[in-house]
Formats: C-alpha cells, structure tokens, sequence
C-alpha cells in the first residue's frame, strides 16, 4: 500500500467526525450555531451537570438531532458494508445489499403490521425485520441444492424471492385502506425522521456484531470473490464462510431497514466509490472504508433530507436522486462498467 | 517417495463415465504429465485429485492421507491448484493474488501477517514476478498471470502441485517458460506435480512420466519416451506420427497427407 | 391508485362489459330507454358542472362514497340504495341494511362495473376529480347510466351536495331543512371567529402521529382540516410555514420550533387516539407549551365509531363546533355540542342513538 493511499485511507476513516458534529448544527429548530457549539462544549466537558441553557436547546440537540445522526452513521455502515461484501461473494460489483430478497421481505412484514396490526407498538420493526430475514432464507435455501450453494443459484432465488414477496406486498397494498395505504407508502420510501434512541438501540448490537464479523472477515472476502472452484482449492470452506457472509449481511441489512425502510443505492454506490478513490479493490480497505464514507453518506444525504425544506423529505428517495445519477457517472467513465 | 496415489478411480456424470479404473502415483519431486486429446478426462482427473469432484469408486491419497477425509484448509496446505488464466472480477493486485493462497494457514478471522507476505514474496521470486507484484493482476500479460498463480500454489507450500493446462493461452516463448519453470520448481522444492498438457512434445521435454489417457482411461503409463510412440499416439489421436531423434532429444512429427 | 396494470384490467373489463351489453342486453337497454323517455326526465346540473338527465322518479341507486350514502340516508333514501362502494360498508352513520348491500367497489382501486349494471340503477352518485372517478363517469355514460358527480373539498360542498341530492331524490324540503341546519351553525362559527383579534388567536397543529411511526409528524396545512383551524379563530403553525401543502410531514424539531398554544390529534378510532395521547404524554413532547398547559385534544374523525363527527357530510358541522370549542374556548363557551348532535340525528337519522358518547 503506498503512502497516498495511507494519507487517503486515514482521511476517509476520520471524515464521519466532522461529518457527525457539523450536522448537529442543522436542522429546522433556530438554533444559532454559536449557542449550538457552546451547548455541545458544555455537554462534552461535563455531561451530567445541569446546564444553563433552556431545556428544549438540549433536547433539540441531544433528544432528536443526536440520535437521528447515529442512526444515519449505523445505517450507512450497515449499507456499504452489506452492499461490499454482497458483491465480494457475489463476484460482481453490480450487486446491492439488497439482492437477496431482504428489501422486499421487510416491506412485505412492515405493510401488513401498518395495514393489519396498527395498534401494537413496535410490531412493525419486529415483522419488517422477520420477513427480511425471512426472505434471505427463503432464498438460501431455494437455492441450495445437495450441500451447495452457487452463487448463480442465488441470484436466480433472490430475484424469485423479490418478486413474490413483491406481488404480496401489492396484493395487501390493494386491500389496506387509503389512511392506513399512507403510511405503508411513506414506509416503502425509507426515513430517519423516526430516529430516537430506542432506534438506536435496536439496531446497534446486531449491527454492530455482524459488522465485527464481516470486518474480521474482511480479506476472506477477496478469497471468496475468486469464485467456489478457486476459492476451495486455496483451502476455504465455502459453504460455511459464504453462510457467515450473507447471515451477516442480511442481519445488518435488515435490522436497518426494520427501523427505517428501504434506503436504497448506499450499498451500491459506496463501495464503488472507495474502490476508484483508494485504487484498490482489496477488501482489507474497502471494508473499512466502506464503513466511514457509507456513514457519512447517509448522515449528509439525510442532513439534506431534513434541511432543503423544514418538512421532511424521504431519504431513501434522497439517496436514489443522488445515487442513481452517480452511478450511472462512475459507469460511463468505466466504459460500460467493466473493471480493467 | 510418493506424494500421490490414486487407485482404481472411477468418475461418472449421470449414466456416462468419464473417468474409469484410473491409477497412478507420483513421487517427490517428480513432473506427471496428463495427455490426451480433448475431452479425454484429463481435468476431470485433476479435479477428482484435489477432491474438488467425488469419484463414484477408488480413492486418492495425499501424502498417504485420504483427500476425501481432509477439511479444504488441510488439503490445500499438501496440495496447490493451478487454474487456468481466468480474469477476476476485481482488479486485485499480483500480490494481492498471491497472499490468498495463504487463506489455508489462517483463522476464518484471521488477516495476513509479515509472515504471509515474506512467504508470497519468496513464491513471486521464485517464478520471477517480484517486479510486478504491485501491478494489478487484471493488467498483465497471460503468460505472466500464469506464473503468478504459480507462485500463489507454491505460497501455500505444498506437497502437490496441479496444474489444469498451463500452456493454454499462452504464446511459444512463454509456454516453454512456464514448463521449464514449473520443472525447475519441482526439483527445487521436491514437489510432486500433475499437469495436464496438449502437445506430445511438451510432454517428452519437461515430464518425468507420461499418462496418456483416451475415453476416460489411462491407456499408456510410463517414461515419457516409452509412452510418446506411434502406436500409443495412433491409439488414442488415431493419427500418424513418426518420433524422430535431434540431437539426443525426442521429437514428435506428425506424417504428411493428414 | 392508477397503475398501468389496473387501467389494462379496468379496460379489459370494460370492453368485455360492452361486448355482453351489445350481444345480450341490446334489447334490454332499448326498453330501460322508452322507459325513461316515458316517464319525463327531470334535468339537473350536477357539481361538476354536467348537466344530467334522471328519470323523474329515482328508484334504483348506486352510490360510489360513504358519505353520499350518508346523505342519502338522512334524505329518507336508505330504501333506494342498491349498490354502495366499500367505504360505507364500515361507516357507523349507515343503517346496516344499507351496509350490507352489494359492494361494487371504491373509486381509489375501482369499480367493478358489470356489478354495476347487473344492479340497473336509474343513477349513479358518485365524486369526480381524482383516481379513476374520470374513467367510471365516461364509462358509465356510455353505457346509458346517468351519474350526478359531486364532490367534497370544503364545508359549502356539503350543503350545495345535500341540494343537488334533494333534486334527484324529489326531497328538497328535508335537504334544505338539513342544510339549514348545519349553515346556520356554520356561520354562526365563522362570525365569531372574524371578532377574535390576531393577538388572542392560539398557535393551533392539527396533527396524526400514528401514520406509520410517531416521530414521523403528520400536519394538516393547507386542507379542509388545516384552513378550518384558522377559519375557527386559531393560528395554524403548520399553514403559515407550508401554505401550498396538504399534509407535510414534518419532525419533532420542527414541533419545537413551532411551540404551538394547542395541539389537536386526530384519529380514526379511540384506540388510536390512546396511543398517540400516550406518545405525546412521554419525551419531547412534555417540551411543548401545550402540553405543559394541558391543551392537547383529541378529535375522532372519520365515521367508524360513535362520537367522530369531524368527516365529510352532515356530521361536519359537529365537527366545527368540537375544534371551536378547543381553539377558542372563550369565545365559544356556549356552543353546545352534544345538544346539537342529539338534534341533528334525531331530526335527520331518524335515531338519537347515534350521537354515542
């Protein structure tokens, strides 16, 4: 690794700080960012004294923007970092986090908690993340065939997978209610207006344990890339490792999307860009890279989401207005999207 | 001291044999040679070596351990598979390519150590790739990814190595290249090798014995000079050739009218 | 609502519709036609502005919108109705032998309108200007069925709606007894609000924080509901920042900057209503002015229990007079809501049973 890259990489791995801190200036409260920063100062030099200032400055900062730029950060490490390693085991920088079926799975569960069980609390997180997992494993084993698992038969069954668990999801859109239809919609569309700490603390431990595992596994990943043939022939137990990989994955990208619906093209755009940055597709950097910039990603696009109008915009329609042009960029100046 | 040994391997797909009653050995240091027209089994064998496929019946043996009761990581620290030139998806970098062969001696959660580089390292100087081992891989000449899988089978140290047609795609200069090369590491190191080869003469240069196989079956196996024959050729080609002497060396020519 | 998909079906549908009315029922429409002509058509101009021709005597109806059916009902037509959409199958405002007539469909997923026909109604009462309304009223108009279109953007449609309806159904005297009613009560409202100086007029949000999460905020800006809350003598905080919107969504933060004098949540049915209270009763919320000065209330809406009455149809003005009283309790200190609910349904449903709770 040269040194450019070292001075890049270290860049790119600090950038999620400035990133968090300098959005908690914004936001549709008129706070003025001199009284933000001395609120922030006090808070970081004595966190439990009783402070000077008004009590909703506090919550303005520490209640709602605090939490919701947290939750941006885990999502978009969740993302990037589903998103990298998906295209690793699939061989194919194309592939999103969703390609197993997850993102149709948690619609499906989150529209029938909104349309059927709207009076328990919490249930549409607990469904959204069943049906996620749910779908994965559907895939998985459709795909599975005497003890193996090739990665062409995965594609085929996460396509399938999307597409029934779709068609269900639009068969419940039919028959739910025009009010209750309102918030399946705003659901499919992916916001972190939701975010408070309790979303927070969902989602960290799994999220967080599944990206130590994909974080240790972060250079098998260039081994599983190889291919299955090549792959166990240098000595790796396919079957087990690709298992870890997707499980992983599936449970970081589900667990996101349970809180916040489906926030698409962060998984696939991400990785891409860390990849023509660094210059390497060596997943002992692009993971962790992925992680920093998918964070700062989704706290930026989101602090547009909540600042271009003082309503809420839907991030996930955000980050598709961003990405989609984005990629279609990186392609063209790829030639075709081929990696020579 | 044999590092290889199969015995009476049979390989089917559905109702048609591809491989029957097959059986061989290699010793250390020692350069088997697989020749045979296409479709002849020959990589099937290969695969059925690095028990990549289960044969219906017999048994391979790695350094007198049976193949098909080795975890993949064991198997690939006795033996190192040669693909033939593929491009990946990504645009690793020849050292990059080389560390993974190894994958074997590391934890699932394991990165590579200075150790693993000082020993890719060595395997790239070995075949004379050291300068390129910051290049991405995607960007080199055939002959030369080649090579560098070479030396990323020899970074697993083995005691095997298996190579799935090495010259294919490569041009005159650098098939010679690579065989006298995978000769030399053989000696070098004591390795068995098994490879699978297109030209006779290739076989009569670089090997130490010769298993010509024809429909799944080992129909010759020897010395090279006793396998290379017109018989043998005609037998399993149903060609004409006459082997002729140049300067104490063995040549193949095939007869005019063909 | 109006996919390619369902506009293929919606015209598969249609043609099969017309190719088993050209074959089978030519003649049969040539009779329903004589008919008509024979008993002489009454002309009315309908909401949209059509002018329509109905037989003099309505017998057979199809109505597309809960509240329509409402209406009709309160105009004694109950026995009339043939056909109704899905909505009113769950209004507690229709008597349910009307409930439980053929459902033909609604006008946000469409209509089933060979249902439509097999039910030969002398009309077909419906809204038009959004989903599919436009495709059902020119495909009903082929087919020889009149429509009298209708539609609900404001209070003065209800009572120009209760008219238009009176015509077809012969019954002008109870429809304008019914308008009376809730005019009266509506002007009386609005004239006292235009009284109340802009320094006693509150911050009002009209809000829903159960739409999909509790911390997605729903306001009504600029909609019936929203303009309603400054047309009540209030200042609505989510109108003045987004006046060319219906229903921003908006976060907490911004209901903190807002720190609006009195917070009403709407909601669908008691439950919903406890689960929001209970939102707004924890974190946050306890922040705001309102809730520390207990001016959080809760209106039902729509037409699933007893008690909501803020809804399309005669029951609006119930509604109007329950904001007032929450914005302006001063002003309004003598409305009597219950008092006017028990008239209305005893008058004009024809039960005071229903004013519930």
């Amino acid at each position: 690794m040269g040194s450019g890259v070292k001075w890049k990489s270290a860049l790119l791995l600090l950038l999620p700080i400035p990133a968090l801190l300098g959005s908690l200036f914004i936001g549709a409260y008129p706070l003025p960012p001199e009284i933000t920063l001395q609120v922030i100062m006090a808070k970081i030099a004595s966190p439990f004294a009783q402070s000077p200032w008004p009590q909703v400055y506090e919550t303005v900062l520490f209640e709602i923007r605090l939490p919701r730029i947290i939750l941006a950060l885990i999502g978009g490490v969740a993302l990037s970092v589903s998103g990298a390693s998906l295209q690793g085991v699939f061989r194919n920088p194309l592939v999103d986090s969703y390609i197993l079926g997850v993102s149709a799975g948690a619609g499906l569960g989150a529209a029938i908690a909104i349309a059927f069980l709207p009076s328990i609390p919490g249930v549409t997180q607990v469904l959204a993340f069943s049906f996620g997992f749910l779908a994965f494993l559907v895939t998985y084993f459709v795909a599975r065939e005497r003890g193996e698992t090739p990665v062409v038969s995965l594609v085929l069954a996460g396509i399938i997978v999307t597409a029934l668990f779709s068609a269900a999801l639009s068969m419940i859109k039919f028959f739910t209610e025009a009010e209750r239809l309102a918030g399946v919609v705003y659901w499919l569309m992916g916001s972190l207006a939701i975010a408070g700490w309790r979303e927070v603390a969902q989602t960290l431990p799994a999220i967080g344990v599944a990206f130590l595992i994909i974080f240790f596994m972060r250079w098998r990943l260039n081994v599983l890339s190889m291919g299955d043939e090549e792959a166990k022939s240098l000595g790796v137990n396919i079957e087990r490792d690709r298992l870890i990989v997707l499980f992983a994955t599936t449970l970081m990208a589900s667990s996101f999307v349970s809180v916040a619906g489906i926030i698409g093209w962060v998984g696939l755009v991400v990785p891409h860009i860390i990849r023509m940055l660094i210059g390497t597709p060596d997943n002992r950097v692009v993971i962790p890279l992925s992680a920093s910039v998918g964070a700062v990603f989704l706290i930026l696009a989101d602090d547009l989401a909540r600042s271009v109008t003082t309503f809420e915009l839907p991030v996930g329609v955000l980050t598709t207005v961003i990405g989609a042009p984005f990629f279609l960029y990186l392609l063209k100046r790829r030639g075709g999207g081929t990696w020579k | 001291m044999e590092v290889v040994r199969v015995d009476g391997l049979s390989f089917s797909y559905g109702l048609e044999f591809r491989l029957k009653d097959i059986s061989l050995s290699v010793d250390r240091g020692e350069v088997l040679v697989l020749l045979g027209p296409n479709g002849c089994g020959k990589t099937t064998l290969l695969k059925c070596i690095n028990a990549l496929l289960r044969p219906e019946r017999g048994s391979v043996h790695i350094d007198g351990r049976d193949a098909f009761r080795m975890e993949r990581n064991e198997l690939a620290r006795l033996v190192g598979y040669v693909p033939q030139v593929h491009s990946p998806p990504f645009p690793y970098t020849v050292m990059d390519i080389v560390l993974m062969g190894r994958v074997s001696c590391l934890g699932i959660f394991q990165q590579p150590s200075g150790r693993d580089y000082a020993k890719s390292e060595e395997a790239l100087a070995l075949v004379g790739m050291d300068r390129l081992r910051d290049r991405p891989y995607t960007q080199i000449s055939g002959g030369e990814r080649q090579l560098v899988l070479v030396a990323r089978a020899i970074a697993q140290e083995p005691k095997v190595l298996l190579l799935d047609e090495p010259t294919a795609h490569l041009d005159f200069k650098n098939q010679l290249m690579i065989l006298r090369m995978v000769r030399r590491v053989a000696k070098d190191k004591g390795l068995g090798v098994v490879m699978s080869l297109h030209d006779p003469n290739h076989a009569l240069l670089f090997s130490d014995s010769v298993a010509l196989m024809g429909h799944g079956v080992v129909t010759a196996l020897g010395r090279p000079e006793e396998v290379v024959t017109a018989a043998n050729i005609k037998n399993v080609y149903g060609m004409e050739i006459e082997v002729v002497d140049h300067k104490k060396t063995k040549f193949v020519v095939p007869l005019q009218d063909l | 609502m109006l996919d390619d998909k369902g506009l293929t079906k919606f015209r598969a549908v249609l043609i099969l519709a017309v190719l088993v009315l050209s074959t089978i029922g030519a003649s049969f429409l040539a009779i329903r036609s004589t008919q008509s002509v024979a008993l002489n058509p009454t002309t009315l101009v309908d909401m949209a502005g059509r002018t329509v021709q109905i037989p003099s005597s309505v017998d057979r109806i199809v109505v597309l919108n809960s509240y329509w059916t409402e209406i009709l009902c309160t105009l004694g037509a109950a026995d009339k109705i043939v056909g109704i959409d899905k909505y009113s199958t769950s209004s507690h405002y229709i008597p349910s032998k009307v409930r439980n007539l053929t459902v033909v469909g609604d006008l946000f997923k469409g209509i089933n309108i060979e249902t439509v026909i097999a039910l030969s109604p002398d009309v077909v009462i419906m809204d038009y200007g959004y989903g599919k309304t436009g495709e059902i009223i020119s495909a009903l108009e082929g087919l020889g069925i009149p429509v009298v279109a209708l539609v609900s953007r404001n209070f003065s449609d209800q009572t120009t709606a209760i008219r238009t309806l009176g015509k077809v159904l012969n019954a002008e005297k109870s429809a304008g007894d019914l308008a009376g009613f809730m005019d009266s009560r509506h002007s009386f409202l609005l004239s006292t609000a235009a009284w109340i100086p802009a320094s006693e007029r509150p911050k009002v949000l009209i809000c829903k924080l159960d739409v999909w999460q509790e911390r997605l905020i729903y306001t009504y800006a600029n909609s019936t509901y929203g303009t309603l809350a400054e047309d009540l003598g209030g200042i609505n905080v989510a109108l003045r920042d987004f006046p060319d919107q219906s229903w921003p969504k908006v976060s907490m933060e911004k209901v903190l900057a807002w720190n609006p004098d009195v917070i009403i949540v709407l909601g669908y049915d008691n439950a919903s209503l406890a689960s929001q209270l209970d939102t707004v009763s924890n974190s946050s919320w306890n922040q705001l002015k309102a809730v520390k000065e207990g001016k959080v209330y809760t209106i039902l809406i729509g037409s699933k229990v007893a008690g909501a009455y803020l809804d399309w149809g005669p029951r609006m003005i119930l509604g109007e007079m329950q904001l007032a009283k929450m914005i302006q309790p001063e002003y309004y200190a003598n409305l009597d809501v219950s008092g006017a609910a028990q008239m209305l349904f005893t008058q004009f449903y024809n039960t005071g049973a229903l004013s519930g709770s």
